[in-house]
């Protein structure tokens, strides 16, 4: 009993950031695409739907469709509020073009978010603009995962450094402590 | 699979191939390849002290190949749109800041840069020089080799192939031949990271190369004192808003990998979109304040920190 408490329990709180950083971004595309659009075409604009798609790898609850949203002021307090985990949830808008798809994956580690993941799937010319353009002026401030943790084949970055750079930085630094 | 790790102009490689070959062509294909890459190190590299390019004469005309050619028409193309800051005579600066032939990383006096004109003029295949000179075509150098590794590959009937130069790096991929250590059910292409520029450890984002080449440019690792090796010629600095690009170019383009090569330095020194109304790209740019701004048709992951 009091495990499935907990469980569903779980399964409401991670619906929490996921949902609400999906709408954020979500309606910043929307809007932007509404205003970006406004010229070509005052059809009326579906609300967005947000979708929570997988749950974390290191939690075991269920992917929840749909989704109840909290406000800050009905949280939990005093207890760890979410899951540690990554969720990922899939975001739908409707343009005059039809409907379109953005991801959010969201990491949250004792309650912090730690990472955030935006991704434009649109594949016509005007939504990937919109998107590109949405990415563009939002200037995000990225941070490092692990590669390690990645599931990469290839990194690429600045080029491995020729030998003889490498050792003439070393007799450098030898001479600057002589 | 087939997989062959060497080392040319300096540097790390490796070659993946997908397709089913025998052994002599393997072998024939590997001679090749080593064939290629000495004779464009001994043709263009600033650190070969014999090389033709650091050996220019001034009253001397000198006949172009069908390989100079292309690099010469992508660095003059890139010279008029930079305005002069993307120019192959960058060589004398950094040698003069001590990214010499000889690794001595001393700083000395810089000198201004003279325009591209007043030391070279390209008629054709036809290049006349006017003033003793060396040329760098290092922003592009190492992209053209891999262009020029993989057309290798192609001439003996290989088409599933990863030719990457230390980082920058060319994929194609034909029918159902997988390539790398994907599954099956997995979409075709490569998982490439993208560096995080101030933590080799990490990633900043992750690019799904399919069809395409990808080159990325970083001030991270070749650093001396006050310097790296992208530099500013008319402020004679080394440029510090930026501290790494990638580029993608699909291969659709002629000699992909060469274009984002040259393309990466170049975002260093030119605004984006003035690059973009003459080349099909993507980008990502790293700054200094640790923001990133892609192209508007980037396709990949970017690690946000907040939304």
């Amino acid at each position: 009993m009091e495990n499935s408490t907990t469980s569903s329990n779980n399964k409401f709180k991670f619906i929490m950031p996921v949902s609400v950083m999906a709408i954020i971004a979500i309606t910043a595309v929307l809007l932007y695409e509404q205003q970006q659009s406004s010229d070509v075409s005052s059809k009326s604009q579906t609300q967005p739907q947000v979708v929570i798609m997988t749950p974390s790898p290191t939690s075991d609850a269920a992917g929840v469709a749909g989704g109840t949203v909290l406000t800050n002021a009905e949280r939990p307090q005093g207890e760890s509020n979410y899951v540690d985990g990554t969720y990922e949830a899939k975001g739908t808008y409707t343009t005059p073009g039809g409907e379109r798809e953005i991801a959010i994956s969201v990491t949250v580690a004792d309650d912090v978010v730690t990472a955030a993941t935006f991704q434009g799937f649109a594949t016509d010319p005007a939504s990937k603009r919109f998107q590109g353009e949405f990415a563009e002026g939002f200037q995000a401030q990225v941070i490092g995962k692990n590669i390690d943790e990645l599931n990469l084949q290839k990194v690429s970055g600045s080029s491995l450094t020729p030998k003889g750079f490498m050792n003439a930085l070393e007799t450098i630094k030898v001479q600057a402590q002589g | 699979m087939r997989k062959h790790e060497f080392l040319a102009i300096g540097t790390q490689w490796e070659l993946l191939v997908a397709d089913q070959i025998d052994e002599s062509t393997w072998k024939k294909l590997l001679e090749e390849i080593q064939h290629c890459a000495d004779e464009f190190n001994q043709r263009y590299s600033r650190f070969v002290t014999s090389s033709w390019v650091m050996n220019l004469r001034a009253g001397q005309t000198y006949d172009l190949s069908e390989q100079d050619l292309s690099l010469f028409t992508l660095y003059e193309q890139l010279n008029d749109l930079s305005g002069g800051l993307f120019t192959p005579l960058i060589g004398q600066l950094l040698s003069q800041a001590g990214y010499d032939a000889e690794y001595s990383l001393q700083v000395g006096s810089i000198t201004a840069i003279p325009d591209y004109a007043q030391v070279v003029e390209r008629r054709g295949r036809q290049l006349h020089v006017f003033q003793d000179t060396t040329l760098d075509f290092g922003a592009a150098g190492k992209g053209y080799l891999v262009d020029l590794l993989g057309a290798l590959c192609e001439r003996r009937g290989i088409h599933n192939y990863l030719v990457d130069g230390s980082g920058d790096m060319r994929h194609r991929q034909s029918g159902d031949v997988e390539l790398g250590i994907s599954k099956k059910s997995e979409i075709s292409g490569i998982r490439v990271g993208l560096e995080h520029p101030l933590d080799q450890q990490q990633a900043i984002g992750v690019v799904q190369l399919s069809n395409q080449s990808i080159a990325g440019s970083a001030s991270n690792r070749r650093k001396w004192g006050e310097w790296h090796h992208i530099v500013n010629p008319r402020q004679r600095m080394p440029v510090r808003e930026i501290v790494a690009t990638w580029v993608i170019v699909d291969q659709d383009q002629s000699y992909p990998t060469m274009v984002a090569d040259a393309l990466a330095t170049a975002l260093f020194l030119v605004e984006p979109k003035q690059l973009a109304a003459h080349f099909p790209f993507d980008y990502v740019i790293y700054h200094q304040d640790g923001t990133v701004k892609a192209s508007p048709d980037f396709v990949g992951e970017l690690f946000v920190a907040s939304l």
